[in-house]
């Protein structure tokens, strides 16, 4: 597996490459998009997620995966939303692509090479899109994080997601 | 390209098996999306995101795709065929079915020459611009995330006569966190009282309120109806409005600071009230996937039936109400198959149900307070009974009653209530299986009572001091 080449930069103005990745102990991406309740629901989430882990050298990343909103916007919604982590800009969807995200909210767990670890949901809390459980019972990206710095296999590598389906940029992009 | 293989499949193929062309955006989305969609889905409305323009609809195809073969959009909890109401807000099949091999085949926009023309939205109020606005007393903070808020907040009429509402809007004002709301009247002041210096209480399943009645809601979509004197509400001097609020936090921090407007009227030539069926005899052990509610009411009159509002909480899955007419013809009045805490609302009918009196209203719901059930509150579940608050449950249905006359009211509600005491004293009983929300002078009333035909003193009523109490209550009617 070879780390994905990319140079991204983020809605302040910082440049982000694989470089800084391989100083990391893993590396998660939080798939999003600024007009997808459920995934603005999971901000908060994944701000405490990131609290957690960050002390133990994990990088976080959010990518803003609908490239028709202008990067303003997506910058007053990432400090709206006080995001505690970069939101990348990706208007190729190299990120996306790389991990084959399919909708928002989704996460990766990348180890510092950049293979993909785990892909699915933050946590059980969205069952579906008329169904929140009251009560958390499975919280996916905690579970696969802790098992990667034990450096065990992440239980559960693949887990559904329930969200706002990420549209592809095509080749012959339509004007 | 795929359209072009697609057209030359259907070249190949003969023309019979050859139904449709791929669906495009101009002819066939943009139809739908109007009619069904758009009304919330336009800039500075409940939606997250607009739905008019295709570029709005390309880039979400799969999103808009996915959740209307769910049905989750547009929301509309009541089977079609049982209960024909107004504002039905239901895709065909075959409509979900266009839009799906819309986002299948890349969501061509198509010819703009067939696009039909964007409609053309009323701005503001809906009902036009109303004779008074009260908003709430301060602005609502929500927090970023945690468990969804419902609070109740007095709004003072400070009315010096008594007044009749010929509509009622609710505007709210921040889309994002407010999920649905309810509005309650309150004679005498109880709000005040529960409420705290600011004007807002929390409260979950009601108003808290023993004599406040239900006289209007929204969730999103709703669409005020029009004015009508005939049909208009008479709101009291001295009573204030409270306005039940169920708030969704949105990820950030937000505030909310929604408002109602009040059109007047002069005075109605029909009464309107609500007659309310319940069973706070629910009692659900923990585990069981399919727990029934039942109850009943006979309609003390000839009425007309406007509208239902169904009410229960997360454990309730399935909810039934039908109408056994004395000729022994039945009239569905609604089934919400899946039912959602979160979409409730009220339901008007197309046109209003003549229901003759003696046809007697009957209402099934059914619960899951298994561990299989995401909504279940508690993890693992609990034992659950009547009550009020989220880990509570509810088997309530408001029936909006319109009579021939505003004088009308009195004696109906007079009748109804000595079915409310047979309901309350159906079977076994002990004081224990009072309702939480009884006033304190009710429930000492309702004890004095008890204590009296409870002949053998062991503190519940069986079956024949049942049957001796409320012959004392049909002989008093």
């Amino acid at each position: 597996m070879v780390a994905p080449q990319f140079v991204l930069r983020d809605t302040e103005g910082t440049v982000h490459g694989p470089d800084e990745w391989s100083r990391a102990q893993a590396i998660v991406l939080f798939f999003t998009t600024i007009d997808c309740p459920l995934s603005n629901s999971y901000v908060p989430e994944m701000n405490r997620i990131r609290q957690t882990y960050s002390n133990r050298g994990v990088a976080f990343y959010a990518v803003q995966t609908d490239t028709t909103i202008a990067e303003a916007e997506v910058r007053r919604h990432a400090r709206d939303f006080a995001f505690s982590f970069p939101v990348l800009i990706d208007p190729r969807q190299s990120l996306v692509q790389f991990a084959e995200a399919t909708a928002t909210p989704e996460v990766a767990v990348l180890s510092n090479s950049g293979k993909v670890l785990y892909l699915g949901r933050i946590d059980n809390r969205i069952e579906d899109f008329d169904k929140r459980r009251s009560v958390v019972t499975e919280s996916d990206l905690r579970n696969a994080l802790d098992a990667v710095l034990a450096g065990r296999p992440v239980p559960h590598a693949r887990t559904p997601v329930v969200g706002c389906g990420i549209n592809f940029v095509t080749q012959e992009k339509k004007p | 390209m795929k359209r072009i293989i697609a057209s030359a499949a259907c070249a190949l193929i003969f023309a019979g098996i050859c139904m449709a062309a791929t669906p495009t955006f101009n002819k066939d989305i943009a139809p739908i999306l109007y009619q069904n969609c758009a009304t919330c889905h336009r800039p500075g409305e409940v939606a997250p995101f607009p739905l008019l323009t295709y570029q709005d609809a390309a880039k979400r195809a799969k999103l808009i795709s996915t959740v209307t073969e769910k049905r989750y959009m547009p929301p509309w909890k009541a089977e079609p065929g049982y209960g024909s109401f107004a504002n039905e807000r239901r895709l065909t099949d075959a409509q979900i079915e266009v839009i799906k091999s819309w986002a299948e085949a890349g969501a061509p926009e198509g010819d703009i020459n067939e696009k039909p023309v964007q409609p053309v939205f009323t701005e503001g109020w809906l009902g036009g611009e109303p004779d008074q606005v009260v908003k709430m007393p301060v602005k609502y903070s929500v927090p970023a995330d945690g468990p969804d808020q419902f609070q109740c907040f007095v709004l003072p009429l400070n009315l010096d006569k008594d007044v009749y509402v010929s509509l009622l809007e609710f505007r709210p004002d921040n889309r994002r966190v407010v999920h649905h709301a309810l509005v309650f009247l309150d004679p005498n002041g109880a709000g005040r009282k529960l409420a705290s210096a600011d004007g807002m209480y929390p409260c979950f399943g009601g108003p808290r309120i023993p004599v406040a009645t239900l006289t209007g809601g929204w969730a999103p979509g709703a669409v005020p109806g029009a004015r009508s004197q005939e049909y208009a509400r008479p709101i009291p001097k001295g009573a204030d409005l409270v306005l039940q609020i169920h708030y969704h936090p949105s990820g950030k921090p937000e505030e909310d600071q929604s408002s109602l407007g009040l059109s007047f009227s002069g005075p109605p030539s029909r009464g309107r009230t609500a007659a309310i069926m319940f069973n706070t005899r629910i009692n659900i052990p923990p585990g069981d996937p399919h727990y029934v509610v039942k109850s009943s009411l006979v309609l003390p009159r000839d009425v007309e039936l406007g509208g239902i509002t169904p009410h229960a909480h997360y454990l309730c899955k399935e909810m039934k109400i039908a109408a056994y007419l004395p000729d022994g013809s039945v009239e569905p009045l609604i089934w919400i198959k899946d039912w959602d805490f979160n979409w409730q609302g009220g339901y008007q009918y197309k046109k209003p149900l003549a229901l003759p009196k003696g046809t007697r209203v009957e209402m099934e719901y059914t619960y899951d307070n298994s561990e299989n059930n995401p909504r279940n509150p508690a993890h693992p579940p609990v034992r659950v009974r009547w009550g009020e608050q989220t880990k509570d449950e509810m088997a309530v249905a408001f029936l909006a009653v319109v009579l021939p006359s505003p004088s009308d009211v009195q004696s109906f509600q007079q009748q109804l209530s000595a079915q409310y005491l047979e309901t309350i004293f159906s079977g076994e009983v002990t004081l224990e299986d009072l309702p939480p929300e009884m006033t304190p002078q009710q429930r000492q009333t309702v004890t004095m009572i008890f204590n009296l035909f409870d002949k053998n003193k062991d503190g519940k009523l069986d079956r024949e001091e049942v049957a001796a109490l409320l012959e004392f209550v049909r002989s008093r009617r």
